[in-house]
């Protein structure tokens, strides 16, 4: 059953979760999806919580995330911790990660798409 | 009007993430002053006074910047405030900026051509990187601050700003290829950190000016060599299954 809109075709949920998978009208398919109720948002919490906690479980000097930002949440340096702490509490600093995370997932996406 | 073939450096250096500029513009000085004359004021000398003294007495066409800084701000040493959207923005009127500060391109970098600079190069979203080791030893940082460098470099060179950012995007691209090729068990930060920094590039004002004399042979460089990629595929299998399993 169609339930929004992309690029001015009905889509079903179907399509919707095959256009995320392939990393197509990305926005577009979650601002469909939040119109709908079906916010992907929350799944992705989730994602992105549990590839933390993998890069935490990893062996070796673990890599800082670091920041040139003014007047931030947070300090110029983001501990693999600190970035899994920020998740969960999903503030501002969190968000941020999420996006990006969102953007390595949409990257990853078009790239399959790319060669498949 | 500012003075072709001249260049301004600003590299603060007074926390762990200024160290990792510092040392990265240090190499983008060097190359320029190769072609150019290039007012280098690094860590303490990194100051507002020296900064606006240098677009007096220098007059650049070019300014290079790193710094802390937000939507509306650009800081130097010690978090100095340099410059803000409504203020001190319009002494870049007529030169070209590379700005390498967290979201100056939400707002400063805009108004900062408004106010008549000619190009600026900037980022929307804060700058990120991922690191581990000290700046000159550190192999995750490095692709980072090669894909910024590559536009003061092309600039250097005699390439037009939007040739400039054009080669920026290419070295991003190239760096983000390396590392989803990579069997490192970091690669997907890295490569996410750089997916974020590179849609977050901007470049506002005029794509066709550039920072030396018109007609001023390009000299070819030799790109810091990205480390032998392994096989992209394998690499992207890997990186698909550290982010699934």
């Amino acid at each position: 059953m169609p339930f929004g809109i992309v690029q001015g075709r009905a889509i079903t949920p179907r399509e919707a979760l095959e256009k995320l998978r392939l990393g197509l009208s990305l926005e577009e398919v979650a601002m469909a999806l939040k119109q709908a109720g079906l916010d992907p948002e929350p799944q992705d919490w989730v994602l992105i919580e549990a590839y933390y906690r993998k890069l935490l479980e990893l062996p070796g000097p673990k890599p800082s995330i670091y920041v040139i930002s003014e007047g931030a949440v947070v300090g110029k340096q983001i501990t693999l911790e600190n970035a899994l702490m920020h998740v969960r509490r999903r503030d501002d600093t969190g968000r941020g990660l999420l996006k990006s995370y969102q953007g390595l997932l949409g990257e990853m996406g078009q790239r399959m798409n790319k060669y498949a | 009007m500012p003075r072709s073939g001249v260049a301004l450096v600003l590299r603060p250096l007074f926390d762990r993430a200024t160290e990792y500029g510092h040392y990265y513009m240090g190499k983008a000085a060097e190359y320029a002053s190769r072609r150019m004359f290039v007012r280098n004021l690094g860590a303490g000398d990194a100051t507002r006074d020296n900064f606006e003294a240098s677009l007096v007495s220098d007059d650049p066409i070019f300014c290079y910047l790193l710094g802390h800084g937000n939507a509306d701000t650009y800081s130097a040493q010690n978090q100095e405030i340099v410059m803000r959207t409504c203020n001190g923005n319009e002494s870049l009127i007529g030169r070209i900026v590379l700005l390498l500060s967290c979201s100056c391109g939400i707002r400063l970098g805009p108004d900062t051509v408004n106010k008549g600079a000619l190009t600026v190069f900037c980022w929307a979203v804060d700058f990120t990187w991922v690191a581990t080791e000290d700046p000159p030893f550190d192999n995750y940082a490095r692709g980072f601050f090669e894909a910024v460098n590559a536009i003061s470099n092309a600039l250097v060179e005699g390439r037009i700003t939007g040739e400039a950012m054009s080669r920026s995007m290419s070295t991003w691209e190239r760096w983000i290829d390396y590392w989803l090729a990579s069997d490192d068990p970091y690669a997907s930060m890295v490569v996410q950190h750089m997916i974020h920094d590179r849609d977050g590039q901007r470049l506002f004002g005029d794509e066709t000016v550039s920072v030396v004399a018109p007609g001023a042979p390009p000299e070819i460089i030799t790109p810091e060599g990205i480390p032998l990629p392994l096989p992209l595929l394998t690499g992207q299998t890997l990186l698909l299954f550290s982010l699934l399993l």
